[in-house]
């Protein structure tokens, strides 16, 4: 199934649902279910819970697919589903975690640095130091911007489809962006300055 | 300002070729230099993270989410009947008190299925008030209803002394 196809047999499997038919939401979580799964491990980093919060998202839709419209895509609506409930999540864990200071050692900044600078491939010992890096950044970003840096950076997403799934402007995603990558960068310098 | 707007082009180039005029500002400006080396670092570690696998489905991961719609549909189920049987008593409750205004606008302020008022018997006099209101203790009325001067004395109060 591909295409048009797919998305006339979406639209019938969500009517059935929006009928009160249960079984027509299984087609469509198995449709769903990797874009969802991907987000909320892209979100919220936690390897162990991605299968309870994606239970709980398509849990949240099934409760609400009364209400979709077909505005937007289905997969927007659900994306939509996910970013809220992880912009939960992640508000609740700022607020419970005890925030630190962090550096990153001598070493693996400057080979950082000199790998950044060359705009060479990085070495697999650099690749594992940077991951490592800009993971605790993103840690230590507050959830809005993370949502947007994700969405953008690692989910892949065009500014539009961000906008449509956040209920914005593209230029308000634009200006999002913007502030968020500059406030990772600062922080990218806080660290640097602690060595 | 052309700091700036080098910064944001290199921002949302994404994969795409860096125009010439940002690659000569970026050659000639150290801080912009230092800038297009973190925004690298950066976006090459957003990059290593994108494309780390994501976990995939645990065994049973749609039978559990079954469960739990069905569990969800159970319980709109009960709540359905508990608002229903509410519902209904809520109804009953309504058309008795409706019947009961309606009879009571519908019976006559007197008569012979309603004793006299109030101001009616007041209207009759002392006597009648004392006689037709006091069910209780007919028998030990006093033939004089009045009390004697600086008597305090009250037919309930003789009773509870005996």
């Amino acid at each position: 199934m591909q295409g048009v196809p797919q998305a006339t047999q979406e639209v019938e499997w969500i009517r059935r649902v929006q009928g009160g038919e249960r079984e027509a939401f299984g087609p469509l979580v198995e449709l769903h279910e990797r874009r969802v799964r991907s987000l909320v491990f892209h979100l919220l980093r936690r390897h162990d819970e991605v299968d309870d919060i994606a239970q709980e998202i398509f849990f949240k839709a099934f409760k609400g697919i009364g209400s979709y419209n077909f505005q937007s895509s289905f997969g927007t609506w659900l994306a939509r589903i996910a970013v809220n409930h992880c912009y939960d999540y992640l508000r609740r864990e700022q607020k419970a975690r005890v925030s630190y200071y962090w550096q990153f050692s001598e070493e693996s900044a400057r080979a950082l640095e000199r790998a950044a600078e060359r705009q060479a491939d990085f070495a697999v010992d650099e690749q594992i130091a940077l991951r490592d890096l800009v993971e605790k950044l993103l840690e230590q970003a507050p959830a809005a911007d993370r949502i947007v840096l994700v969405l953008k950076e690692l989910e892949d997403r065009s500014v539009e489809e961000i906008a449509e799934m956040l209920k914005v402007r593209v230029s308000t995603v634009k200006v999002r962006l913007h502030r968020a990558r500059k406030r990772m960068l600062e922080r990218l310098k806080k660290g640097r300055l602690g060595r | 300002m052309r700091c700036e707007r080098a910064r944001e082009t290199l921002e949302d180039l994404g994969r795409a070729e860096v125009p010439a005029w940002v690659r000569e500002h970026v050659a000639s400006c150290a801080a912009c230099q230092a800038w297009a080396r973190d925004w690298r670092l950066i976006r090459a570690g957003l990059r290593l993270l994108a494309r780390e696998p994501v976990p995939g489905a645990s065994p049973g991961f749609a039978a559990r989410l079954a469960r739990k719609l069905e569990g969800l549909a159970a319980e709109g189920a009960r709540s359905g009947e508990f608002w229903e049987r509410a519902g209904r008593q809520f109804v009953y409750a309504t058309l008795v008190l409706a019947l009961a205004t309606l009879l009571a606008l519908l019976l006559p302020s007197s008569g012979p299925l309603r004793g006299p008022t109030t101001a009616e018997l007041y209207a009759a006099g002392p006597e009648a008030v004392t006689l037709g209101n006091d069910p209780i203790f007919p028998d030990e009325l006093p033939a004089n209803p009045t009390p004697a001067a600086g008597s305090l004395a009250l037919p309930g109060s003789e009773t509870n002394q005996r």
